[in-house]
């Protein structure tokens, strides 16, 4: 699959390096230029320094050709903008996105984010199994 | 806007009190109307001319309980102008999308991001086309001048 990973640091790192090896192609967007050159060195992916709520950005990385985007960022709104960008301008089929205040899925579901993901949403699920 | 017209005092949620949002919130209260306005940072409430006497309201616009508190829910007009172009976007559509507001307008400073409003009946005001469409006007004034 085509994949797009639109930023994040440590999850980045970590996501690129697993979906690479599972035999994914790997295009990441991130400000972070060291990361950028780091990560396209260390797992050969390709890489484009910039901010990916930018339809011009996310245009110069391939999005048209993606078949998903997962966005990483640690900022909501930058999410839901990566995510609506992706599925209005560039047609992507699938959208993923980290989810930062829980309170936010519903919302996201609503606005066309395939798949939310929230760490505290989980932990309150397990939580909720366990008691 | 007919929502000016009405008697009854109605409310306005402004996120973001810069420049714009400070302005607003004083125009708005002269259209006599009750105005909440959210920032951040405390002290960008002190852009507010004297005569404001609304809520201040120190938060992040984007989380919804807040927007929720500062009466979201019950305002006709709902004004995003924070600084960030996304978190606006994102305020605009919770407007629409959970509180219905009647009119909801977002200040973005990338044209590109324009139709993200346009889908959803957001208004859109875009510093850059303003000055674009000015800049445009001079020009041509001078030009007709010269002929």
């Amino acid at each position: 699959m085509k994949i797009l990973l639109v930023g994040g640091h440590m999850k980045l790192n970590y996501l690129a390096k697993l979906l690479k090896s599972s035999g994914h192609d790997v295009t990441i967007v991130n400000e972070d230029k060291q990361l950028c050159e780091m990560l396209s060195d260390s797992h050969q992916v390709f890489a484009i320094c910039g901010d990916g709520t930018k339809s011009s950005v996310l245009e110069s990385a391939n999005a048209a050709k993606m078949d998903a985007v997962i966005a990483l960022t640690g900022n909501d709104a930058s999410n839901l903008i990566i995510c609506e960008i992706s599925k209005k301008q560039f047609n992507i089929k699938t959208t993923l996105s980290i989810v930062n205040n829980p309170q936010n899925i519903n919302m996201f579901k609503e606005l066309g984010v395939d798949k939310c993901i929230s760490a505290i949403q989980i932990f309150a699920d397990f939580i909720e199994q366990m008691s | 806007m007919n929502i000016f017209k009405k008697q009854n005092k109605e409310l306005a949620v402004i996120a973001g009190c810069g420049e714009f949002g400070s302005k607003t919130a004083v125009l708005l209260q002269k259209k006599n109307m009750n105005v909440h306005i959210i920032d951040i940072d405390e002290n960008s409430f002190s852009k507010l001319s004297p005569e404001f006497d609304g809520f201040t309201i120190t938060g992040d616009a984007a989380d919804i309980d807040l927007l929720e508190f500062a009466g979201a829910g019950k305002a006709s007009i709902i004004i995003a102008a924070t600084n960030d172009d996304n978190t606006n976007i994102m305020i605009g559509q919770m407007s629409k999308h959970l509180y219905k507001a009647d009119e909801v307008v977002v200040r973005i400073y990338d044209s590109a991001k324009k139709f993200l409003c346009a889908d959803m009946d957001i208004t859109s005001i875009c510093p850059c086309v303003l000055s674009e469409n000015e800049f445009k006007r001079i020009i041509s004034d001078k030009e007709s001048i010269a002929v």
